[in-house]
This record gives structure tokens, sequence and C-alpha cells, in this order.
């Protein structure tokens, strides 16, 4: 108790006197979780629209796929990547293992799924008629297709910053691909693992507890959003 | 010379799940005239209104639009003579103002002309005061009123309705009338609407089509 009270007062100044390594690891996590973000949302939302909006053969298998791979563990993701990247794997001139562009293509593969399956499910929920408006209107296929994406706006927003919670708070994939290497791929979630395995846990404290204000925001965020995205 | 025809329509059929629910053997609409398709709920007037706009593929039959085959791929130019105002009001998650310029930028229409279709169409409907709100600040019969404005704006040859006095105020009703004869007038368009609101239909000086059961029990009297 003696050990968790020290820890805790020891994390609370850590975070206000704004430690340096502390700071590092933030920036480090936020840089990779927002990068992979934006990568996975310009390829998962025109998937999900295009999904929602087609009438593929194969539509309702690839529907189930997408929402299989939503339960994937990310260690199995990072084990993927890592053959991909690996010296001796396909991608294995470009030196990505260990880098920090290694856990953004990473983190990345693990959330186009997710951002996929919440796009296509948003799409899909807008009224029919809109559509059928926007074709009497004269739209053509691309902006009826907008327009229909349009109104799915603020849950395909809500798509994104989930995608980004799933990766704020993952570890397999940082660990995996980045190597935990201070300064450069060290994030949040590995920090708190070495930390705790080191028996100092006033880092890892102090870093679990901006985590969890981080996951606070994003859900305040999303619900938020999740309001304005009701339709009259 | 006779009246050219705006739809001519033959062995028209139409099922959902096999079951018919609508079977025209034969009509023909003529341009610049109001059209009024009028029957109880379930007589198939929705459906052969979403087959004339050319949003609903038919079962079987032909439709031709100003002598121009429709189905099985009607083109975009095809489709833009034709706006439909559906039965319930759907207005797309923006401004007034931008809902009605929404068809005429899909027209390539420039600013300038967007403008004054605007200021004009929402003079006639009493919507100016409310050009500028969101669409979801505006209350139903508003919205009936802004809907009917998108669909007079784009002046295409044809409008089709779709029980267009629903969530439309009694007092606006005369307005609906009024715009409805002067744009058929002024602008020739052919006007098709279905209704089974009596006093609209009494309202109205246009040819009236019963509909029962997915027929028309007076195809000829048009």
């Amino acid at each position: 108790m003696n050990d968790l009270g020290q820890s805790l007062t020891e994390a609370l100044r850590l975070i206000v006197s704004a430690d340096a390594e502390v700071r590092t690891i933030i920036w480090a996590s936020l840089r990779f979780s927002i990068s992979s973000t934006i990568i996975a949302s310009l390829i998962g939302i025109p998937v999900g629209i295009a999904l929602a909006t087609s009438h593929l053969r194969f539509k309702r298998f690839i529907e189930d796929l997408l929402n299989t791979l939503l339960a994937i563990p990310t260690v199995v993701v990072g084990l993927f990547v890592y053959t991909i990247i690996m010296s001796r794997g396909p991608l294995g001139q470009f030196n990505l293992l260990f880098s920090p562009a290694a856990i953004i293509i990473g983190q990345t593969v693990l959330i186009i799924p997710l951002v996929a399956a919440l796009a296509c499910s948003s799409v899909s929920i807008v009224n029919p008629i809109i559509r059928e408006t926007a074709l009497t209107l004269g739209a053509g296929r691309l902006r009826t297709t907008l327009t229909i994406a349009s109104e799915a706006q603020a849950a395909l927003l809500v798509a994104c910053i989930t995608a980004f919670g799933r990766v704020i708070g993952e570890i397999g994939i940082s660990l995996i691909l980045g190597g935990n290497i201070l300064g450069y791929t060290r994030t949040i979630t590995t920090a708190i693992s070495l930390q705790t395995s080191k028996g100092e846990f006033a880092l890892g404290l102090a870093l679990g507890i901006i985590l969890l204000c981080v996951a606070f925001v994003v859900n305040f965020i999303i619900r938020r959003l999740g309001r304005r995205s009701i339709w009259v | 010379m006779g009246v050219e025809n705006a739809y001519s329509i033959r062995a028209l059929k139409h099922a959902y799940d096999g079951k018919v629910v609508l079977d025209i053997p034969y009509l023909d609409i003529p341009s610049g005239q109001i059209c009024i398709f009028s029957g109880p709920n379930g007589s198939g007037k929705t459906t052969l209104l979403s087959i004339l706009a050319l949003i609903l593929a038919p079962s079987g039959g032909s439709v031709s639009l100003n002598e121009i085959e429709c189905w099985p791929d009607p083109d975009r130019e095809l489709r833009r003579m034709v706006t439909l105002v559906h039965q319930k009001p759907v207005l797309f998650s923006t401004s007034v103002r931008n809902n009605l310029a929404y068809g005429l930028k899909t027209r390539g229409l420039a600013a300038k002309e967007i403008d004054r279709r605007i200021m004009s169409i929402a003079d006639a409907m009493q919507i100016s005061t409310i050009i500028n709100k969101h669409s979801r600040k505006i209350s139903g019969g508003e919205a009936q009123r802004v809907i009917l404005a998108r669909a007079l704006i784009m002046e295409t040859p044809i409008i089709l309705l779709d029980e267009p006095t629903n969530s439309l105020d009694d007092a606006y009703r005369p307005l609906l009338v009024e715009s409805l004869c002067k744009t058929s007038q002024n602008l020739k368009t052919t006007v098709v609407i279905a209704t089974h609101d009596t006093n609209f239909i009494s309202s109205l000086s246009g040819r009236i089509l019963r509909m029962e059961k997915g027929t028309i029990l007076n195809p000829t009297d048009i």
C-alpha cells in the first residue's frame, strides 16, 4: 500500500512537472496512432462506403470477413507484418523493422478492417430515400455516394476516433515491430510494460493515467459526435 | 397533329417477392398536363411513380419517356428530365439553401443563376425567412415546402409528386396548387401526382386516373 502511495505521488509529480521522458513517450504514441488512424481512414472509409453502396455478389462474405478481423489479436497482426518487413521478408530491403514506420504499418493493418466495417454499417443505415432523392435531382454515381457519405459524416468521424482509441492502447504491434527503443519507438503501452517488469511503477502509473485521460477524451468526443449523427 | 406523350406505358408489370403489385396494360401521359393518380393506400401509386422516376426497374413491360425507352438502363440525361418528390419529407443534412441548390449544381449552373432561382422559388413558396437555416431546425410543414421548392426549382420537363399534401399545413395547400398550375402552364411541365386526398384532387384541374389493386380503372380517360 505504501509502495502504491509512493508510486502514485511520484507518477503525479512526473505528470505535473512534464517530465522529458514522459513527454517523449507520449509524443511518440500520439504520432504513431494519429498517423496510422489517418492512413487507415483514407483506405478504410472509401472501402466501407463502396461496400455499403455496392451490390457485390460476395458483399455479405466480405462484411463477415471484416467483422472477423475486428477480433484479431494485435500480436497476430504484429507477427504478420514482422514476416513481411523482416530482413528475409518481401519488404526486407527497406529496413523497416524496429522503426516508427513499422509500428505505423502494423497499426494501420490492424484498424483498416475496423474503419471499413464501421464506415460500411454507418453508410448502410442512411435513409435510402437520400440516395433516390440525389438520383432524381440529377446526381451521378459519385456525387450520390458522396451525398450518402455526407449524411453519415458524424458516424464516419466516430469510426476514425474509435480506430484511434484501438491503436493508442495496443501493445502487441508496438512491441514486436517497434522494439521498444527509448526516444524512437517506445510508446505509452510498451513503456508501461517495461517499467512494470523492472518493478518501477511510478513512470508506468504516470503513463497509465495519461492513457486513461486520452481514452476519456476519445469517449467524450465519440459521445458528442454520436448525438449529432441522429437524423431528423 | 396529335398531343405528344411524356410517357408511354405498355404491358407494365411489377412484382415484389413474386406478388404482382402493378399491372398496367396500356397508358399514355400527355406532355404539359397535370395527371393525377388517385386511389387507396396499397393501390400501386408509389410503385408506379418510382418506375416513372427511373429509380425502380419494372419486372416487365416498357416505359418510354419522350419516345425514348427507359429500361433496362436509363441514362443520366433521361433521369435529369424527371424530378420526384417523395411522400416522406427527406432533406439533406445541410442548410435549406444548399438543399435548393443541390440539383442545380449537379447540372453545372452558374452561381448567379442558382442564386436567382433560389430567391425566386423561396419567394413563391414563402420560405425566404428560413433559407439559411439548417434543415434540422425547420418544422415539418416548412420541410415539405422546401422539398416542393427543391423539385420546382429544377424546372425539369416532368415533376412527379407522391402524396404532396401529406405533411403540408392546410394554409399552404392553395400555395401548392397555385405553384403546380403556374409551373404546368408557364413552363409546359408535365405534373404527375399520386394522392388519395380528395380535397386536393378537386382543387386541381387535371386528368384523374383511378387506381386499385395495381391497375388503372380508366386508362383511356386521359
